[in-house]
Protein backbone atom coordinates (compact mmCIF):
# COMPACT_ATOMS: atom_id res chain seq x y z
CA UNK A 1 0.00 0.00 0.00
CA UNK A 2 2.52 2.52 0.76
CA UNK A 3 4.21 2.11 -2.79
CA UNK A 4 0.61 2.84 -4.20
CA UNK A 5 0.71 6.10 -2.07
CA UNK A 6 4.42 6.53 -3.48
CA UNK A 7 3.48 6.36 -6.98
CA UNK A 8 0.12 8.77 -6.16
CA UNK A 9 2.37 11.34 -4.51
CA UNK A 10 4.79 10.71 -7.40
CA UNK A 11 1.83 12.09 -9.53
CA UNK A 12 0.25 15.09 -7.63
CA UNK A 13 4.14 16.38 -7.57
CA UNK A 14 4.13 16.14 -11.44
CA UNK A 15 0.63 17.64 -12.16
CA UNK A 16 2.10 20.56 -10.03
CA UNK A 17 5.11 20.93 -12.25
CA UNK A 18 2.95 20.86 -15.37
CA UNK A 19 0.25 23.21 -13.97
CA UNK A 20 2.00 25.72 -11.83
CA UNK A 21 4.05 26.92 -14.86
CA UNK A 22 1.03 27.11 -17.07
CA UNK A 23 -1.20 29.20 -14.59
CA UNK A 24 1.68 31.74 -13.49
CA UNK A 25 2.71 31.89 -17.32
CA UNK A 26 -1.16 34.23 -17.72
CA UNK A 27 0.50 36.58 -15.09
CA UNK A 28 2.75 38.94 -17.17
CA UNK A 29 2.71 42.53 -15.38
CA UNK A 30 5.34 42.90 -12.69
CA UNK A 31 6.75 45.82 -11.26
CA UNK A 32 10.34 46.41 -12.45
CA UNK A 33 12.99 45.20 -9.23
CA UNK A 34 15.90 48.16 -10.91
CA UNK A 35 16.68 50.21 -13.13
CA UNK A 36 19.74 47.73 -14.72
CA UNK A 37 18.32 48.41 -18.23
CA UNK A 38 19.49 52.44 -17.67
CA UNK A 39 22.88 52.12 -16.83
CA UNK A 40 25.25 54.06 -18.71
CA UNK A 41 27.61 51.50 -20.58
CA UNK A 42 31.32 51.46 -19.44
CA UNK A 43 30.41 53.88 -16.46
CA UNK A 44 31.02 51.81 -13.52
CA UNK A 45 34.50 52.90 -12.11
CA UNK A 46 35.96 52.27 -8.71
CA UNK A 47 37.74 54.08 -6.52
CA UNK A 48 38.11 51.72 -3.59
CA UNK A 49 38.04 47.98 -4.88
CA UNK A 50 39.53 45.73 -2.11
CA UNK A 51 38.91 42.36 -0.21
CA UNK A 52 40.26 42.53 3.40
CA UNK A 53 40.47 38.97 4.97
CA UNK A 54 38.70 38.82 8.71
CA UNK A 55 39.32 35.14 9.69
CA UNK A 56 39.10 31.76 10.09
CA UNK A 57 37.03 29.80 11.70
CA UNK A 58 37.52 25.76 11.91
CA UNK A 59 34.10 23.67 13.24
CA UNK A 60 34.44 20.12 13.49
CA UNK A 61 31.69 16.91 13.29
CA UNK A 62 32.20 13.88 14.52
CA UNK A 63 31.90 11.01 12.10
CA UNK A 64 29.17 8.49 12.63
CA UNK A 65 31.89 5.64 13.30
CA UNK A 66 30.39 3.46 16.15
CA UNK A 67 26.69 2.73 14.03
CA UNK A 68 29.00 1.85 11.41
CA UNK A 69 31.17 -0.79 13.64
CA UNK A 70 27.66 -1.80 15.46
CA UNK A 71 26.24 -2.67 11.71
CA UNK A 72 29.50 -4.91 11.05
CA UNK B 1 37.84 52.40 25.28
CA UNK B 2 34.12 52.97 25.52
CA UNK B 3 34.55 53.30 21.63
CA UNK B 4 35.89 49.77 21.45
CA UNK B 5 32.48 48.38 23.25
CA UNK B 6 30.90 49.30 20.05
CA UNK B 7 32.85 47.21 17.42
CA UNK B 8 30.85 44.33 15.97
CA UNK B 9 31.73 40.85 15.23
CA UNK B 10 32.33 40.39 11.76
CA UNK B 11 31.00 36.73 11.86
CA UNK B 12 27.93 36.90 13.97
CA UNK B 13 27.23 40.76 14.58
CA UNK B 14 27.78 40.69 18.58
CA UNK B 15 29.87 43.13 20.56
CA UNK B 16 33.56 42.71 20.50
CA UNK B 17 35.39 42.35 23.99
CA UNK B 18 39.18 42.73 23.89
CA UNK B 19 40.92 39.82 25.42
CA UNK B 20 44.02 40.64 27.54
CA UNK B 21 45.76 37.39 27.19
CA UNK B 22 45.11 36.86 23.10
CA UNK B 23 46.14 40.81 23.27
CA UNK B 24 42.96 40.28 20.42
CA UNK B 25 39.44 41.34 20.00
CA UNK B 26 37.26 38.35 20.97
CA UNK B 27 33.92 37.35 20.53
CA UNK B 28 32.16 35.89 23.39
CA UNK B 29 29.32 34.34 21.70
CA UNK B 30 31.08 32.67 18.86
CA UNK B 31 34.55 32.80 20.18
CA UNK B 32 35.97 34.47 16.99
CA UNK B 33 38.86 36.43 17.50
CA UNK B 34 40.25 39.20 15.25
CA UNK B 35 43.28 41.34 15.26
CA UNK B 36 42.37 44.90 16.45
CA UNK B 37 43.54 47.11 13.32
CA UNK B 38 41.33 44.67 11.35
CA UNK B 39 38.14 45.23 13.47
CA UNK B 40 39.11 48.95 13.80
CA UNK B 41 39.14 49.12 9.85
CA UNK B 42 36.04 47.30 9.53
CA UNK B 43 34.01 48.97 11.12
CA UNK B 44 35.18 52.18 9.89
CA UNK B 45 34.01 51.08 6.65
CA UNK B 46 31.04 49.97 7.85
CA UNK B 47 30.40 53.54 9.66
CA UNK B 48 31.26 55.19 6.03
CA UNK B 49 28.70 53.24 4.12
CA UNK B 50 25.98 54.40 5.42
CA UNK B 51 23.58 57.55 4.97
CA UNK B 52 21.93 57.64 1.41
CA UNK B 53 22.13 61.17 -0.22
CA UNK B 54 19.32 60.99 -3.43
CA UNK B 55 18.36 64.33 -3.89
CA UNK B 56 17.20 65.19 -7.13
CA UNK B 57 16.55 68.43 -9.40
CA UNK B 58 13.07 68.37 -10.70
CA UNK B 59 13.30 70.78 -13.38
CA UNK B 60 11.48 68.51 -16.33
CA UNK B 61 9.01 70.02 -18.52
CA UNK B 62 9.28 73.78 -20.13
CA UNK B 63 6.10 75.93 -20.64
CA UNK B 64 3.47 76.10 -23.73
CA UNK B 65 4.63 78.80 -26.20
CA UNK B 66 1.66 80.57 -27.25
CA UNK B 67 -0.88 78.98 -29.20
CA UNK B 68 1.00 75.91 -29.56
CA UNK B 69 -1.66 73.71 -27.41
CA UNK B 70 -4.62 75.82 -29.02
CA UNK B 71 -5.69 72.62 -30.67
CA UNK B 72 -6.03 70.20 -27.80
CA UNK B 73 -8.84 69.41 -26.22
CA UNK B 74 -9.23 68.14 -22.47
CA UNK B 75 -11.39 65.19 -22.30
CA UNK B 76 -12.56 63.56 -18.63
CA UNK B 77 -14.40 60.66 -17.94
CA UNK B 78 -16.92 60.77 -15.31
CA UNK B 79 -16.53 56.69 -14.36
CA UNK B 80 -12.76 57.44 -12.65
CA UNK B 81 -11.76 60.91 -13.01
CA UNK B 82 -8.72 60.53 -15.87
CA UNK B 83 -8.07 63.52 -18.18
CA UNK B 84 -6.88 63.01 -21.37
CA UNK B 85 -5.53 65.36 -24.10
CA UNK B 86 -6.07 64.53 -28.19
CA UNK B 87 -6.32 67.20 -31.06
CA UNK B 88 -9.47 68.32 -31.68
CA UNK B 89 -9.59 66.19 -35.07
CA UNK B 90 -8.63 63.45 -33.17
CA UNK B 91 -11.48 63.79 -30.61
CA UNK B 92 -12.06 61.19 -28.11
CA UNK B 93 -15.19 59.38 -26.85
CA UNK B 94 -14.22 56.99 -24.29
CA UNK B 95 -11.80 56.43 -21.50
CA UNK B 96 -8.56 54.50 -22.42
CA UNK B 97 -8.06 53.15 -18.74
CA UNK B 98 -11.81 52.22 -17.49
CA UNK B 99 -13.61 52.27 -21.37
CA UNK B 100 -16.29 54.51 -20.09
CA UNK B 101 -17.34 57.57 -22.23
CA UNK B 102 -15.53 60.98 -21.90
CA UNK B 103 -16.87 64.67 -22.26
CA UNK B 104 -14.85 67.39 -23.64
CA UNK B 105 -14.00 69.28 -20.57
CA UNK B 106 -12.17 72.39 -22.31
CA UNK B 107 -9.13 73.40 -24.04
CA UNK B 108 -6.12 72.80 -23.15
CA UNK B 109 -4.35 75.08 -20.32
CA UNK B 110 -1.74 74.76 -17.80
CA UNK B 111 0.57 71.81 -17.10
CA UNK B 112 4.07 71.72 -18.44
CA UNK B 113 4.91 70.69 -21.88
CA UNK B 114 7.01 67.37 -22.09
CA UNK B 115 10.18 67.91 -23.26
CA UNK B 116 10.55 64.75 -25.25
CA UNK B 117 8.59 62.19 -26.92
CA UNK B 118 8.86 58.74 -28.20
CA UNK B 119 6.90 58.23 -31.52
CA UNK B 120 4.05 55.32 -32.15
CA UNK B 121 6.10 52.51 -34.04
CA UNK B 122 4.06 50.01 -34.12
CA UNK B 123 0.35 51.28 -35.54
CA UNK B 124 -3.05 49.44 -34.42
CA UNK B 125 -2.97 45.92 -36.28
CA UNK B 126 0.23 45.34 -35.19
CA UNK B 127 -1.52 45.29 -31.42
CA UNK B 128 -4.16 43.25 -32.66
CA UNK B 129 -1.63 41.05 -33.90
CA UNK B 130 0.62 41.15 -31.02
CA UNK B 131 -2.85 40.33 -28.56
CA UNK B 132 -3.54 37.52 -31.11
CA UNK B 133 0.01 35.90 -30.42
CA UNK B 134 0.12 36.77 -26.41
CA UNK B 135 -3.01 34.68 -25.98
CA UNK B 136 -2.36 31.30 -28.47
CA UNK B 137 -0.84 28.64 -26.41
CA UNK B 138 -1.92 29.49 -23.56
CA UNK B 139 -4.25 26.46 -22.83
CA UNK B 140 -5.24 27.20 -19.28
CA UNK B 141 -7.04 30.61 -20.80
CA UNK B 142 -10.85 30.61 -20.72
CA UNK B 143 -11.31 30.29 -24.20
CA UNK B 144 -13.49 33.46 -24.92
CA UNK B 145 -10.07 35.33 -24.65
CA UNK B 146 -8.94 33.65 -27.50
CA UNK B 147 -11.77 35.06 -30.08
CA UNK B 148 -10.05 38.85 -31.30
CA UNK B 149 -13.73 40.27 -31.28
CA UNK B 150 -13.83 39.83 -27.64
CA UNK B 151 -11.73 42.77 -27.61
CA UNK B 152 -13.81 45.82 -26.67
CA UNK B 153 -11.01 48.70 -27.71
CA UNK B 154 -7.86 49.43 -28.80
CA UNK B 155 -6.64 53.07 -27.91
CA UNK B 156 -3.28 54.24 -28.33
CA UNK B 157 -1.68 56.75 -25.72
CA UNK B 158 0.85 58.68 -24.92
CA UNK B 159 1.64 57.91 -21.44
CA UNK B 160 3.62 60.90 -19.43
CA UNK B 161 6.64 59.45 -17.62
CA UNK B 162 9.50 60.92 -15.67
CA UNK B 163 13.14 60.23 -16.78
CA UNK B 164 15.71 60.49 -14.20
CA UNK B 165 19.25 60.42 -14.86
CA UNK B 166 22.20 60.57 -12.36
CA UNK B 167 25.62 59.56 -11.74
CA UNK B 168 25.38 57.44 -8.34
CA UNK B 169 28.46 57.78 -6.25
CA UNK B 170 27.89 54.84 -3.72
CA UNK B 171 29.83 53.37 -0.97
CA UNK B 172 29.57 49.82 0.02
CA UNK B 173 30.17 46.55 2.36
CA UNK B 174 29.59 43.14 1.65
CA UNK B 175 30.71 39.63 3.79
CA UNK B 176 31.68 37.45 1.69
CA UNK B 177 32.52 33.43 3.40
CA UNK B 178 34.37 31.14 1.86
CA UNK B 179 33.97 27.49 2.72
CA UNK B 180 36.05 24.36 2.55
CA UNK B 181 35.27 21.14 4.36
CA UNK B 182 37.35 17.79 4.29
CA UNK B 183 37.84 14.93 6.64
CA UNK B 184 39.71 12.39 8.60
CA UNK B 185 39.47 9.05 10.51
CA UNK B 186 36.99 10.41 13.20
CA UNK B 187 35.75 13.83 12.26
CA UNK B 188 34.09 16.18 9.52
CA UNK B 189 35.28 19.72 9.22
CA UNK B 190 34.28 22.68 7.70
CA UNK B 191 36.75 25.87 7.48
CA UNK B 192 34.75 29.19 6.67
CA UNK B 193 36.94 32.35 6.02
CA UNK B 194 35.61 35.85 6.56
CA UNK B 195 36.16 38.31 4.30
CA UNK B 196 35.04 42.13 4.05
CA UNK B 197 34.82 43.60 0.43
CA UNK B 198 34.86 47.12 0.36
CA UNK B 199 33.35 48.81 -3.06
CA UNK B 200 33.70 52.67 -3.64
CA UNK B 201 32.56 53.93 -7.05
CA UNK B 202 30.41 55.67 -9.27
CA UNK B 203 27.53 54.28 -12.04
CA UNK B 204 25.60 56.27 -14.36
CA UNK B 205 21.99 55.84 -14.84
CA UNK B 206 20.08 58.00 -17.77
CA UNK B 207 16.46 57.81 -18.55
CA UNK B 208 15.04 55.88 -15.79
CA UNK B 209 11.17 56.45 -16.26
CA UNK B 210 8.68 56.34 -13.81
CA UNK B 211 5.08 56.26 -14.51
CA UNK B 212 3.56 59.93 -14.23
CA UNK B 213 -0.22 59.00 -14.09
CA UNK B 214 -2.34 58.06 -11.37
CA UNK B 215 -4.87 56.25 -14.06
CA UNK B 216 -1.82 54.13 -15.20
CA UNK B 217 -0.89 51.27 -12.95
CA UNK B 218 2.31 51.28 -12.68
CA UNK B 219 3.44 47.62 -12.75
CA UNK B 220 1.59 47.68 -15.90
CA UNK B 221 3.84 50.20 -17.20
CA UNK B 222 7.03 48.50 -15.98
CA UNK B 223 5.91 45.70 -17.29
CA UNK B 224 6.38 46.91 -20.81
CA UNK B 225 9.90 48.58 -20.57
CA UNK B 226 12.38 49.12 -21.84
CA UNK B 227 11.76 51.83 -24.46
CA UNK B 228 14.27 52.92 -26.53
CA UNK B 229 15.49 55.85 -25.66
CA UNK B 230 17.48 57.04 -28.27
CA UNK B 231 14.36 56.80 -30.69
CA UNK B 232 13.43 60.19 -28.65
CA UNK B 233 12.61 63.17 -30.16
CA UNK B 234 11.80 66.87 -29.09
CA UNK B 235 7.89 67.01 -28.44
CA UNK B 236 5.52 68.40 -31.13
CA UNK B 237 2.15 68.70 -30.97
CA UNK B 238 1.81 66.95 -34.60
CA UNK B 239 3.23 63.51 -32.79
CA UNK B 240 -0.13 63.83 -30.98
CA UNK B 241 -2.35 63.21 -34.35
CA UNK B 242 -4.10 60.29 -34.01
CA UNK B 243 -3.34 59.36 -30.68
CA UNK B 244 -4.45 60.27 -27.29
CA UNK B 245 -2.09 61.65 -24.74
CA UNK B 246 -3.13 61.54 -21.25
CA UNK B 247 -1.69 64.76 -18.47
CA UNK B 248 0.81 64.06 -16.06
CA UNK B 249 -0.78 64.36 -12.38
CA UNK B 250 2.04 62.86 -10.23
CA UNK B 251 4.62 65.04 -10.24
CA UNK B 252 8.49 64.72 -11.02
CA UNK B 253 8.84 65.60 -6.79
CA UNK B 254 6.52 62.41 -6.57
CA UNK B 255 8.24 60.16 -8.17
CA UNK B 256 11.78 60.42 -7.45
CA UNK B 257 11.07 57.68 -4.27
CA UNK B 258 10.00 55.02 -7.30
CA UNK B 259 13.75 56.16 -9.55
CA UNK B 260 15.59 56.11 -5.97
CA UNK B 261 14.96 52.70 -5.59
CA UNK B 262 15.42 51.25 -8.80
CA UNK B 263 18.45 53.31 -8.85
CA UNK B 264 19.57 52.23 -5.60
CA UNK B 265 18.86 48.33 -6.14
CA UNK B 266 20.67 48.26 -9.40
CA UNK B 267 24.02 50.23 -8.39
CA UNK B 268 23.71 47.69 -5.13
CA UNK B 269 23.63 44.94 -7.58
CA UNK B 270 25.98 46.05 -10.22
CA UNK B 271 28.39 46.77 -6.82
CA UNK B 272 28.17 43.11 -5.56
CA UNK B 273 28.48 41.49 -9.00
CA UNK B 274 32.10 42.49 -8.91
CA UNK B 275 32.83 40.59 -5.55
CA UNK B 276 33.90 37.68 -7.46
CA UNK B 277 34.70 34.00 -5.93
CA UNK B 278 33.56 33.94 -2.39
CA UNK B 279 30.61 31.20 -1.67
CA UNK B 280 28.66 33.39 -0.09
CA UNK B 281 27.97 37.00 -0.40
CA UNK B 282 25.84 39.56 1.26
CA UNK B 283 25.20 43.78 1.38
CA UNK B 284 26.21 44.69 5.13
CA UNK B 285 26.12 48.75 4.18
CA UNK B 286 25.70 50.68 1.41
CA UNK B 287 25.10 54.62 0.57
CA UNK B 288 24.33 56.16 -2.43
CA UNK B 289 25.35 59.95 -3.48
CA UNK B 290 23.69 61.38 -6.40
CA UNK B 291 25.30 63.57 -8.45
CA UNK B 292 24.09 65.74 -11.27
CA UNK B 293 20.51 64.58 -10.97
CA UNK B 294 17.89 66.16 -12.99
CA UNK B 295 14.51 65.06 -14.25
CA UNK B 296 12.58 65.28 -18.10
CA UNK B 297 9.27 65.41 -19.24
CA UNK B 298 8.38 62.26 -21.99
CA UNK B 299 5.62 60.68 -23.90
CA UNK B 300 6.10 57.02 -24.15
CA UNK B 301 3.66 55.59 -26.90
CA UNK B 302 1.18 52.83 -25.48
CA UNK B 303 -1.42 50.51 -26.93
CA UNK B 304 -4.21 50.04 -24.78
CA UNK B 305 -6.48 46.90 -24.94
CA UNK B 306 -9.19 46.61 -22.92
CA UNK B 307 -11.68 43.67 -22.58
CA UNK B 308 -14.32 42.36 -20.63
CA UNK B 309 -14.98 39.02 -18.84
CA UNK B 310 -17.56 37.56 -16.33
CA UNK B 311 -17.76 41.56 -15.17
CA UNK B 312 -14.05 42.02 -14.50
CA UNK B 313 -11.93 44.03 -17.06
CA UNK B 314 -8.96 42.97 -17.98
CA UNK B 315 -6.53 45.59 -19.27
CA UNK B 316 -4.07 45.08 -21.78
CA UNK B 317 -1.00 47.30 -22.37
CA UNK B 318 1.54 47.20 -25.40
CA UNK B 319 4.73 48.82 -25.99
CA UNK B 320 4.37 50.77 -29.04
CA UNK B 321 7.94 51.25 -29.86
CA UNK B 322 9.09 47.27 -29.41
CA UNK B 323 5.90 45.55 -29.60
CA UNK B 324 5.90 44.04 -26.17
CA UNK B 325 2.72 42.90 -24.82
CA UNK B 326 1.61 42.35 -20.91
CA UNK B 327 -1.47 41.68 -18.82
CA UNK B 328 -3.11 39.45 -16.39
CA UNK B 329 -5.25 36.46 -18.10
CA UNK B 330 -7.76 34.94 -16.29
CA UNK B 331 -7.46 31.31 -15.44
CA UNK B 332 -9.91 28.98 -16.49
CA UNK B 333 -10.24 27.14 -13.32
CA UNK B 334 -11.92 24.24 -14.37
CA UNK B 335 -9.85 23.17 -16.76
CA UNK B 336 -6.93 24.09 -14.40
CA UNK B 337 -8.50 21.68 -11.77
CA UNK B 338 -9.32 18.67 -14.66
CA UNK B 339 -5.86 18.94 -15.68
CA UNK B 340 -4.27 18.15 -12.55
CA UNK B 341 -6.57 16.00 -11.72
CA UNK B 342 -6.22 14.08 -14.77
CA UNK B 343 -2.14 14.08 -14.95
CA UNK B 344 -2.21 13.09 -11.21
CA UNK B 345 -4.42 10.23 -11.61
CA UNK B 346 -2.86 9.63 -14.81
CA UNK B 347 0.50 9.66 -13.86
CA UNK B 348 -0.27 7.97 -10.29
CA UNK B 349 -2.18 5.31 -11.98
CA UNK B 350 0.46 4.23 -14.03
CA UNK B 351 2.95 3.97 -11.79
CA UNK B 352 0.51 2.17 -9.52
CA UNK B 353 0.41 -0.58 -12.14
CA UNK B 354 4.43 -0.83 -12.50
CA UNK B 355 4.94 -1.12 -9.57
CA UNK B 356 2.76 -4.03 -8.54
CA UNK B 357 4.20 -5.56 -11.86
CA UNK B 358 7.67 -5.23 -10.59
CA UNK B 359 6.45 -6.37 -7.09
CA UNK B 360 4.92 -9.89 -8.38
CA UNK B 361 7.88 -10.26 -11.15
CA UNK B 362 10.18 -9.92 -8.01
CA UNK B 363 7.66 -11.25 -5.40
CA UNK B 364 6.74 -14.42 -7.42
Amino acid sequence: MGGIFICFLIGLIIACAVVLPKLSALKTVHKQTGASDYTVKDSMKFSENRDIFLNTKVEKRPRNTQTTAQRK
Amino acid sequence: MADANEYKCPCCGAKLEFNSTAQKMKCPYCDSEFDVETVQDYNEQLQESTGDDMTWETTGGSEWEEGEASNIRIYSCKSCGGQIMAEETTGASFCPYCNNPVIMAGTFSGDLRPDLIIPFKLNKEAAKAAYEKFVTGKSLLPKVFKDQNHIDEIKGLYVPVWLFGAEADASMCFRAESKKTWSDANYYYTETSYYQAVRKGKIAFAHVPVDGSEKMPDDLMESIEPFDFSQAVDFKTAYLSGYLADKYDVSSTDSINRANARIKRSTEAAFQATVRGYDTVRIESSAVKLKDAKSQYALYPVWILNTTWNNTKYTFAMNGQTGKIVGNLPADKGKAAAMFLGISGGVGTVLSILWLLLHFLLGG
